[in-house]
């Protein structure tokens, strides 16, 4: 990966350098993909809306904000592409509709499947995590603490519980990604 | 303004973590979807500069292949093209609803989070008072009891500090295109080149202007007021009303910083308020007849017992001192 300083990074996305826009794409995309997919619940539309918000900053590229994280850019443009692409109260709607459109039942079957698969496969990576941080994610998961009620459990900050809960992510998505 | 809280909390949070308002609605809006945890999960990371893995399911590679030869046949020749063009346009205004109007906020919590712990100097001072010189030039003089950060980028990619508690006067080099701000609780100051005085004290933030122009803001509201030299403004902690007032010339809000205590023809009430301060005594004035006596007087570098003894002669009064208590009488 590209080390690249926050000047250099805009300096290159400015100039519409490729091997720039490859760096910060691959840094970035997934973690908003993984936003997008979560936020419109359609694997096409957060992979589109990636791509919207990449094309939108070559487009404009000369207009970026040299004094801000390329990060932060990115972190606003997702949510206000998650913002344009459904509006609130159309947001469970239109998910419901989409489920229904889709109505290739193989598909559905094999997601089903890698669905299993993926929970197996989280259950033996969570026998990894460092105790505190495994508490923290099966209260978050399994039973579905927000982690407010969690950190009033565990008698630890907020703060703590998003850490927590970030260490186990990276871990876990590490592992799995190493399996498949 | 929206009522109903939206996945932009998660960006509002990010830029102001301390923001108990913000802290709530991010609480909210978590438990609204079983995703939204997720999703502030990966924007946390994703903010701060460390992304979290890619999850399995999205192909970084043939992602980027796509959207690689998508950008080969976008035009982008001139600079009306995003303008004109519909799904450039609607980035390009988002970036300019947003992003100015935001820069000064966003940019302080967003600096110390992307930098991480660590990724600024703090400066604190105990019984004594201290100066430093910032990156840029500027000068900062703290009062005693006073904590400090700026992060490691200042004077570069901005000029930030915060003021965690204290007083701190800023003596700022000019530099229009990096505006000076100090964020203190609840509160913003931003400025070009001047000088002032920030003062987070435990009900209010307060600012005083002794030369140039500066804004001082609650976090996250419009509501703001433009100082002028000698000018104050007090910004009340939980609240959302700024007081502002003029003083005189000859004050004494820059005296912790000076030394000196000038007195002109000033109420001994509010002799008392300016001796309490910068002595941190307290002050009880028993008599009220002597609250409309007047004191015209210098104290440069004195200790408080030769301020009173002079002000015992000067004005005849009665005043004992013990420990922290100081009567008048």
């Amino acid at each position: 990966m590209l080390q690249l300083s926050n000047d250099e990074i805009v300096k290159g996305i400015r100039s519409r350098n490729k091997d720039v826009f490859e760096a910060v794409f691959k840094q970035f995309a997934p973690s908003m993909y993984n936003i997008a997919v979560r936020y419109v619940k359609n694997e096409d539309d957060a992979n589109d809306m990636v791509q919207d918000v990449f094309l939108n900053l070559w487009k404009g590229a000369e207009n970026v904000d040299e004094r801000a994280p390329i990060n932060h850019y990115l972190a606003r443009a997702t949510v206000n592409t998650c913002l344009n692409r459904l509006k609130k109260d159309q947001r469970q709607e239109v998910y419901t509709k989409e489920q229904m459109l889709r109505s290739d039942p193989a598909e559905n079957n094999h997601q089903l499947l890698e669905h299993k698969e993926l929970e197996a496969q989280y259950h033996s990576a969570l026998e990894k995590l460092p105790d505190q941080c495994r508490r923290v994610f099966e209260m978050s998961r399994l039973k579905g603490l927000s982690p407010a009620e969690i950190a009033a459990q565990l008698n630890i900050s907020i703060n703590t519980v998003y850490a927590h809960l970030t260490t186990a992510l990276k871990r876990l998505r590490v592992d799995l990604i190493n399996k498949s | 303004m929206n009522n109903q809280t939206d996945i932009d909390i998660v960006v509002r949070y990010l830029e102001d973590p301390e923001n108990e308002q913000f802290k709530q609605q991010l609480n909210d809006w978590i438990q609204q979807d079983a995703g939204n945890l997720d999703i502030f999960l990966d924007m946390k990371a994703m903010w701060h500069g460390d992304p979290l893995p890619a999850p399995s399911a999205f192909d970084t590679n043939g992602k980027w292949q796509e959207l690689n030869t998508m950008l080969d046949e976008v035009p982008v020749t001139t600079t009306t093209a995003p303008a004109t063009n519909n799904n450039g346009g609607r980035v390009i205004k988002m970036k300019r609803r947003y992003w100015w109007a935001a820069a000064a906020v966003l940019a302080i919590a967003g600096t110390w989070t992307w930098l991480g712990p660590g990724g600024y100097q703090t400066y604190a001072t105990a019984q004594q008072q201290d100066s430093l010189k910032l990156p840029d030039g500027s000068m900062m003089y703290l009062n005693a009891h006073t904590q400090v950060r700026y992060a490691r980028g200042f004077g570069k990619a901005n000029r930030l500090v915060k003021i965690d508690k204290g007083e701190a006067f800023f003596d700022v080099t000019k530099n229009d295109a990096l505006p000076f701000i100090v964020n203190a609780p609840e509160v913003e100051v931003q400025v070009l080149g001047t000088a002032f005085n920030v003062k987070a004290a435990n009900s209010a933030v307060k600012v005083f202007v002794q030369s140039g122009k500066v804004s001082a803001a609650y976090k996250g509201t419009e509501k703001k007021v433009i100082l002028t030299p000698g000018e104050e403004a007090s910004l009340k902690h939980n609240g959302r009303e700024i007081d502002t007032r003029i003083h005189k010339k000859n004050n004494n809000i820059l005296a912790w910083k000076t030394r000196t205590l000038t007195f002109d023809d000033t109420p001994l009430n509010e002799v008392a308020e300016s001796l309490e301060d910068f002595y941190h005594v307290q002050i009880k004035i028993s008599n009220q007849q002597l609250a409309d006596k007047k004191l015209l007087a210098t104290f440069p570098n004195m200790s408080l017992d030769e301020v009173l003894d002079i002000m015992r002669k000067t004005l005849q009064i009665n005043i004992t001192h013990k420990n922290d208590l100081v009567d008048i009488y």
